[in-house]
Order: structure tokens, then sequence, then C-alpha cells
């Protein structure tokens, strides 16, 4: 009696029957079928692998080989590598020392090794490298950081407020604008208002101004006499003479300018006096920086 | 016109003071910069003021004086 095989199900006759012919052309159909899908799903593999072998091409550029460590002639840098790099494709870098200005690098499998511009990010300005890691693109032509800013701008640690920051070239730069006070003629805080000493020889506080910031301060201040015998003033600091005697035996203003050494919280005051037989008078106690911020409060 | 003139001594600044008696000083600065005087020839309103005060006290006077001849 006849039986199939496992997988085609192909009629295999037993020994003691007799060919039947139909039997033998029904199994050839079979094994003719089979072969044919065979070929087929080889024909599918074979146009699959073609695909992912174009895909594996384009996908080259993503690979980011690391080159390693450069050594470097002044700011010119160098790094021997067996890995290469096509165009467009990106590479990380190590740079083994700061340069002191732009720079170039020279990859050892890239046109035979010759320095290649290092530009900034977004910039056809040359980058001044530093020391460590560095994330770039070729071009064909030169390189280009990756991974941070582009340009800077042209404020400095001078012109940045104390307590804030600034990116710089050479990194994170710590504003000092206001940090203190320097003096200048920018008079902040001055008073109007006239005050006089009448008869009285003994020096006494007619103005006082706190100082909000440390720093150095310019002091101006006027006076006059009401005759030749003299109007006198000193500035003080919290009630300690630090001025120059100040005297004016004429009855016109003569204003005094003076720069004094002061801390947070300071009173600035300025003592004037007279002899038995005049009147001093005094006006226009001012407080003198180099920038305009109020940094002082008129106490008296 | 303003005239300023720097000094580092005592001695300078009373040389630059005698100097200039025919001039009006209006301030002097002792500064980060340097010790300056400064001096202008133009007559301060306030003495000119005095001036003009102390004319009408002689007149003042000198009319009193008159009447008083006359009476």
């Amino acid at each position: 009696m006849a039986t199939n095989t496992i997988n085609y199900n192909l009629v295999k006759p037993d020994l003691n029957e007799t060919a039947d012919i139909q039997v033998i052309n029904d199994n050839m159909d079979i094994i003719d079928s089979a072969i044919q899908e065979t070929l087929d799903q080889f024909d599918t593999l074979s146009t699959n692998l073609t695909a992912l072998d174009s895909d594996l091409e384009m996908h080259k550029s993503d690979n980011v080989p690391h080159l390693g460590v450069t050594t470097n002639s002044g700011n010119v840098y160098s790094v021997t590598t067996t890995k290469t790099v096509d165009t467009n494709q990106k590479f990380t870098v190590q740079i083994n020392v700061a340069a002191t200005g732009v720079s170039t690098l020279s990859v050892s499998t890239i046109a035979s090794g010759a320095a290649k511009i290092v530009y900034k990010a977004n910039s056809t300005t040359q980058a001044t490298l530093k020391a460590g890691y560095y994330y770039m693109i070729y071009d064909g032509t030169a390189f280009t950081l990756l991974g941070e800013g582009g340009e800077y701008g042209t404020a400095t640690a001078t012109e940045v407020l104390s307590g804030y920051t600034i990116g710089t070239e050479n990194g994170i730069v710590n504003g000092t604008y206001g940090a203190s006070m320097n003096a200048g003629d920018n008079y902040i805080v001055a008073s109007n208002n006239v005050t006089t000493m009448v008869n009285t020889a003994v020096y006494t506080k007619k103005y006082e101004i706190r100082m909000e910031k440390s720093g150095t301060v310019r002091v101006k201040f006027a006076i006059k006499s009401s005759n030749t015998s003299g109007a006198y003033a000193k500035v003080y600091i919290n009630g300690v003479v630090v001025g120059t005697t100040r005297t004016n035996s004429t009855t016109s203003y003569v204003y005094y300018t003076e720069d004094f050494t002061v801390n947070i919280g300071d009173l600035v005051q300025l003592y004037i006096a007279s002899t038995s037989t005049n009147t001093a008078t005094a006006n226009y106690f001012g407080i003198g920086i180099n920038s305009g911020f109020e940094y002082a409060t008129i106490i008296l | 016109m303003i005239n300023k003139y720097q000094y580092t001594t005592q001695i300078e600044r009373e040389n630059i003071l005698n100097s200039n008696l025919q001039l009006f000083l209006i301030e002097e600065q002792n500064i980060k910069e340097g010790n300056f005087l400064i001096f202008t020839d133009i007559e301060p309103i306030e003495t000119t003021v005095s001036k003009l005060n102390q004319q009408v006290n002689d007149l003042n006077l000198a009319m009193a004086a008159l009447i008083g001849g006359a009476i």
C-alpha cells in the first residue's frame, strides 16, 4: 500500500505495486511548485539584502568615531588614528592642551594629515580650542565644532552686573559691575539744603549720608563765610575726622572734593565751624561715583 | 575762563594760590586723579552781591550824613 512523504505529501508507491505514471506526474508537479516557491523566496531575500546594504551605506556617516588624543605644536593640533572620517561625518577628539589662538587640526586619515581649519559652531570664525573633548563634523574642507554655541558678545566682566555671569571665549565669567563703588563725578546723591553755623568754633555735624555699598567715593561740598573770618569744614566717617580741614575766608562758595574709601553702612558726614564773629554756610554736599546706581542714602 | 592747576605738595599749592590772586578760587580737589586748584576769572555772584550791598550801605551812610548836615 502506498504512503506519503512528511513535508510535501508526495505519494510513495509500495514496493510491490505497479508504477502509476499519473502518481509520478503528480509528485513531479508538487516538487516543481516547491522548487519555484523556494526560488521566489530567495529572490525576495536577495532584494531585502540589497536594501539593507543600501541602508547600511546611508547610515555609515552616522558612525561617530573617537579619533584619540591630539598632540600639538602651538595652535596646530594633530591626531594619529586608524579610523577614517568621510565628508559630512562626525567624530570626537580630545584636545591635549588649550590653544592660545585660533587653531587647526590635522587628522592622519584625512587628506594625508593636512592641517584643516576648525570653525566655531554655526560660524565661519575660527575656534580657539580648549583642553578637553570636542565633537566636530568634517565637511570635506574644514572641521566645524558641534554641540556648543557660536559667537559671543562683547560684554566684559566690568560690564556685567555683579551676581550674574556671561559666556565668553574663556568660559563663564562673573560680572563685577556694581560690586563696589568707585569714586567718580557722577553724583548719585547730594543735598542742596543750605546749612549755617553762626559764631561757633566747635565743629558740628551738618550733613550725613549712609553708604549702601563698599568702595571709594568722591565727597564734594561747598562752604563760604559771611566775612573774612573764615568758614571751616571737615569730612568725617562714622564720627571720625578723615578729610582735610577746609578753610574759606571769602564770601563766595568754594567747592572741595576729596576721595575716600568706605564700607557698606558707613556714615559720611560733613562737620562745619565758624568763628565767634561770622557765619559759615555749607551747601551741595554730595557723593560721587563712576556709575549711576544709588548706593547711598541721605540721612541728614 | 576756568584754569585748573595740579599740585603735589603744599608748597606748590601755596605758590599756585599766590600766583593767581587776580582770579577767584572756586574748587579744590584732592581726588584719585590728583590734587587740583580750580580758578575762574569771573567774579562769583556772591562777591558781586556783597560789593553791591557794601556800595548801598556806603551810599546810605553818605546820604544820611548829607541829610544830617543839611539839618
